[in-house]
């Protein structure tokens, strides 16, 4: 059973000391918006740029506050600086990206999940990139740490759909983060050390009268899983042995920046997962990686980016009489161009080519069962079939998409963004069939042209009030684990979506604005099990799943009043799937109906800042068991499911203080965090007894407390 | 492209377990524990007989009478369970009757192997091949029977003989040479006293009779060969009172748990079923009266 006090109370009495040293220079103020529509390097919160600041910075710009970015942009999306503040958010645990997953338009993640689920979209439906280089994800398996240190980010963006013709392969959203840009002079550092992980990061800048190299390097190595098998060693919580690091090297020159950065982190699961028969256990073992290597330059509005990465993601799950393993392994390459032209007066261009390789080898073995896709009426806790197969294939990859977007301001209030992206795939396989044995494997090669059309519009109705629409098609190529013969198919096509939102924001004072959206998203061709049976032969998975998601979300954001700032959003939405035109239509595994947060922080006295953070929303569809019966043969029960239900619904409340005393340019801050300050048994999973009558729930986080401390200077 | 995180889809949670009051090997009510098939592993259209294990808080059940049902649709190839939906819920139209009693004989259907097994069924009505069943780890492909007993379901079924699937002719002729059908285990009467005290802790081990515990050798798909293995034997404990230290146990050892004795006295039966896992079954049955 899992030691709730225990736990607790290591958390509360044995978390570390957090040493950060840094030069108290804040990063330079968010730049006006572009005139005319600037590449995308140009959109970063701290990057230089020749125009005149619209209005003089009056404070740092670091803040927790949700800032609109200064582009045109979807309703719905979300830019913030990431820093202190957001380090300080309750519940963030000291991570400066735990933001992400309390931003407008973020389904609740169940407890120790580290997936992004936004608008109906499920995770592998969006994508992440740091600087444009796309990673694999976005947090450490558990979701307590991001997998990129927080000292060398500079913004987050969230984009929840439509997004701009920039960027592609994907049905979902976007996530998108900014490395700084070094631009603070001198030597700067931290090392922070705390029960989860330890990490250091050291950054130079040449004064701009010595030269023109910036560098920072940084790392991270997370020791959680020892700590937490050493107090709650029957714990299935899916603590990591995880280690990233991030580097980055700047030059400057007199007309070009040139960026060479360096990422990676590697995670180690090892756990035992509980089983619905009192006498098993299932034993879990994922190991993942992934490394980038970019380099950018940019000349005025025109940027190039190239980057090269391997990804590694390797599982096995052990049942005793059942072991199912995967292996895939991906050698990635990328390239990226885009500028921008002033056509007339009132007419912007981009344009731009984002090309995307890949070769993948993958292994596959076990039951065809695990791991569970969506759709899967999953008990959690079952065995899964005992029905093994075994496959190894390879796949390749091109994407290739020139895109164009113009900007059209036909008047003052109108803007007008009409957008174009190509989506041209190239996907190869070395197996159509089966292996035969002694025969001869048949490969294939197919190529795909996709035209994605985007469009957003605004209008201005005051200085403080504006109109926005947005909307666009979108494909996504399949996942290369899905391209096997025998557990999926190699005939798969991109998936598609259709996506459409409309907003009205109204902007107060600069203090406090207001965001109503209402979104539809329309997808088709994803990719889901057969639903013949038996299924044809390599075709286990077939292109003819459908989705709608419908919703509306009203946020207000204050972004500075007195010492307040936070956010409140309240997202309803229904998305649904079905596997074919045929099928009925169910809730989609991910659904969420109702998702409010509430973030805010105040500094009632100097040195004082106090943080909450108020979740609440529906509990996610499970499989509904009605019965079950005895499998002498395997020794267990097997349920007997019909349709789904919810679990109960979810509420959190955390708390965050901290106490900053400083002196000269040396600042101690002591902290404490407080997760689940209800200690309300939060529902994650409906777990049964060994016959499947008795039901109880594996719950979420119980009550915590974080201290720690933290040097500056 | 992406490269999917690979993500056991519900098992992303912290973990705080909750505690059942129930252990699985107490019977406290109607549960079938057993379908010993004989032979357990038979050739499409070969005869098998089918016994059943129903026990009661009371000790053995003989009425109601067992109905018997054979499964005809095969489960679904992404499915977590082992029997199609079709069978596990009768309103589906998934069974074909076969009889009545604590005991059954019946025939192994001809088509078993392309239903249940590696023979591919016909291709459908595009001409398409269809995707044949995967074995379990052990090469093995199973007919399931459906038996109810007063509102108790459970599913049991012999291990058909199909051929190997995608195998070279060298290798199906060395499997046929080298392959011995499965024989269920035979144990050996329970060695616990007739009488025990209030209270008292009895060991309860398993005496299997000497070749229970079988060679055999399995096709290894991805080398493309045969591999010898031995059998993995499992016990499982039931009784009707008191409780086990544990209700299972399992590998080359000793299999044997200890049953701690209620603080009542009466009459109580245990039960012990032997299970390897090529589907071959046994089970040993004691009163102990607790003085």
């Amino acid at each position: 059973m899992f030691r709730r006090a225990a736990l607790g109370l290591l958390l509360c009495g044995a978390l570390g000391t957090t040493v950060r040293t840094s030069h108290a220079q804040p990063e330079p103020p968010p730049p006006p918006p572009p005139q005319p529509i600037a590449p995308e390097v140009e959109t970063s919160v701290d990057v230089v740029s020749s125009a005149p600041p619209a209005e003089p910075p009056t404070a740092p710009v670091e803040s927790v506050v949700v800032r609109a970015p200064r582009e045109i942009r979807s309703p719905g999306s979300t830019t913030l600086p990431v820093g202190a503040r957001t380090r300080a958010m309750a519940g963030a645990l000291g991570d400066g990206l735990a933001v992400a997953q309390s931003l407008p338009g973020v389904a609740r993640p169940p407890a120790g999940s580290s997936q992004i689920v936004v608008w109906g979209a499920a995770p592998s439906e969006s994508r992440i990139y740091v600087d444009d280089v796309p990673i694999p994800y976005l947090y450490h398996r558990g979701g307590l740490r991001s997998v990129v240190g927080a000292e060398l980010i500079s913004s987050l963006e969230l984009v929840p759909a439509a997004f701009g013709a920039s960027y592609g392969r994907a049905t979902g959203g976007l996530v998108r983060l900014r490395t700084s840009l070094l631009s603070d002079e001198g030597v700067h550092g931290h090392v922070s050390v705390d029960p989860l992980d330890s990490s250091a990061s050291l950054r130079y800048t040449e004064p701009e009268t010595r030269g023109p190299w910036a560098f920072a390097v940084g790392g991270r190595y997370g020791y959680f899983d020892r700590v937490l098998r050493a107090v709650a060693p029957d714990s299935s919580f899916p603590a990591s042995a995880y280690a990233d690091l991030a580097t980055k090297i700047v030059h400057r020159d007199d007309d070009a920046i040139t960026e060479l950065t360096v990422l990676g982190a590697v995670d180690d699961v090892n756990r035992r997962i509980p089983e619905a028969r009192s006498t098993g256990a299932r034993v879990e073992r994922a190991q993942e990686s992934f490394g980038r290597l970019s380099l950018r330059r940019t000349y005025g509005k025109t940027a190039l980016l190239l980057w090269l990465g391997r990804d590694l993601a390797a599982g096995t799950s052990d049942f005793g009489a059942a072991l199912s393993g995967q292996r895939a392994e991906s050698w990635r390459a990328g390239a990226r161009v885009s500028t921008a032209i002033v056509a007339r007066d009132d007419v912007s261009l981009r344009l731009g080519a984002d090309v995307e390789v890949a070769r993948h080898d993958l292994s596959r073995t076990g039951t065809v069962s695990l791991p569970a896709r969506e759709g899967d009426l999953v008990v959690f806790g079952q065995s899964p079939s005992q029905r093994i197969a075994v496959d190894d294939w390879v796949n390749h990859f091109v994407g290739a998409a020139p895109y164009l977007e113009a900007e059209w301001r036909p008047s003052p209030a109108w803007r007008v963004v009409p957008g174009f992206r190509l989506e041209t795939f190239v996907l190869e396989g070395n197996r159509l069939r089966p292996e035969a044995s002694g025969g001869v494997d048949v490969g294939y090669s197919r190529l795909v042209a996709r035209p994605d059309p985007r469009l957003v519009v605004e209008y201005r109705v005051s200085d403080a009030i504006s109109v926005r629409g947005a909307g666009g098609a979108y494909h996504q190529p399949p996942d290369p684990l899905d391209a096997s013969a025998v557990f999926g198919s190699p005939s798969l096509e991109p998936s598609s979506a259709l996506h459409g939102l409309f907003g009205a924001t109204w902007e107060i004072e600069k203090v406090l604005d207001l965001e109503a959206a209402t979104f539809a998203k329309v997808a088709s061709g994803l990719t889901v099990r057969s639903s013949l049976d038996p299924p044809r032969l390599a075709e286990n998975l077939v292109a003819t799943g459908e989705g709608r998601t419908l919703g509306a979300q009203g946020t207000v954001r204050v972004q500075k009043w007195k010492t307040i700032s936070g956010w409140l959003t309240y997202t309803f939405s229904r998305a649904e799937r079905r596997d074919d035109e045929r099928s009925a239509w169910r809730r989609f595994d991910f659904d969420q109906p109702h998702a409010l947060t509430l973030v805010a922080s105040v500094e009632p006295f100097e040195g004082w800042r106090f943080g909450t953070r108020l979740r609440a929303a529906s509990g996610y569809p499970r499989a509904r068991v009605v019965g079950a019966y005895y499998e002498p043969r395997i020794g267990s029960y097997q349920p007997i499911r019909d349709g789904r239900e919810r679990l109960p619904a979810f509420v959190q409340l955390d708390l965050h203080a901290e106490r900053a005393i400083t002196w000269g340019a040396s600042t101690i801050v002591a902290y404490l965090d407080v997760v689940n300050v209800l200690d309300r048994s939060n529902a994650e999973e409906a777990v049964y007894g060994y016959d499947y009558r008795d039901r109880s729930y594996l719950t979420g986080y119980p009550l915590l407390a974080l201290v720690g401390v933290r040097f500056e200077r | 492209m992406r490269h999917r995180r690979i993500v056991w889809l519900g098992l992303s949670v912290l973990g705080c377990q909750p505690d059942f009051d129930r252990p699985a090997s107490r019977v406290d009510q109607l549960r079938v524990l057993a379908v010993v098939l004989d032979p357990p592993e038979a050739m499409p259209a070969g005869r098998v007989r089918a016994e059943v294990l129903v026990v009661g808080p009371a000790g053995r059940v003989i009425e109601p009478t067992p109905r018997w049902s054979l499964c005809v649709r095969r489960p679904e190839l992404a499915a977590f369970n082992s029997v199609a939906d079709a069978c596990s819920l009768p309103s589906e139209g998934g069974l074909a009757f076969l009889g009545l009693g604590e005991a059954l004989e019946f025939p192994v259907p001809s088509t078993a192997c392309a239903s249940f097994g590696s023979e591919a069924p016909p291709a459908d009505g595009e001409g398409r091949l269809i995707r044949p069943v995967d074995p379990d780890a052990t090469g093995g492909y199973y007919q399931p029977i459906r038996i109810d007993v007063a509102g108790a379901v459970a599913f049991g079924g012999p291990r058909i003989s199909c051929a190997l699937p995608r195998a070279s002719a060298d290798v199906v002729r060395a499997f046929r040479a080298r392959y011995v059908p499965n024989r269920n285990p035979v144990m050996l009467p329970l060695e616990v006293g007739a009488k025990t005290t209030r209270g008292e802790r009895l060991r309860v081990v398993v005496r299997l009779a000497e070749g229970s515990r079988e060679r055999y050798v399995v096709y290894d798909s991805r080398d493309g060969t045969l591999v010898e293995r031995t059998e993995n034997l499992e016990a499982r404990f039931f009784t009707t009172a008191g409780s086990f230290s544990s209700d299972a146990a399992s590998g080359d050892g000793e299999l044997a748990s200890q049953l701690t004795v209620p603080d009542v006295s009466g009459r109580m039966t245990l039960w012990v079923v032997v299970r390897d896992e090529r589907g071959g079954i046994a089970f040993q049955e004691a009163n102990v009266e607790v003085e």
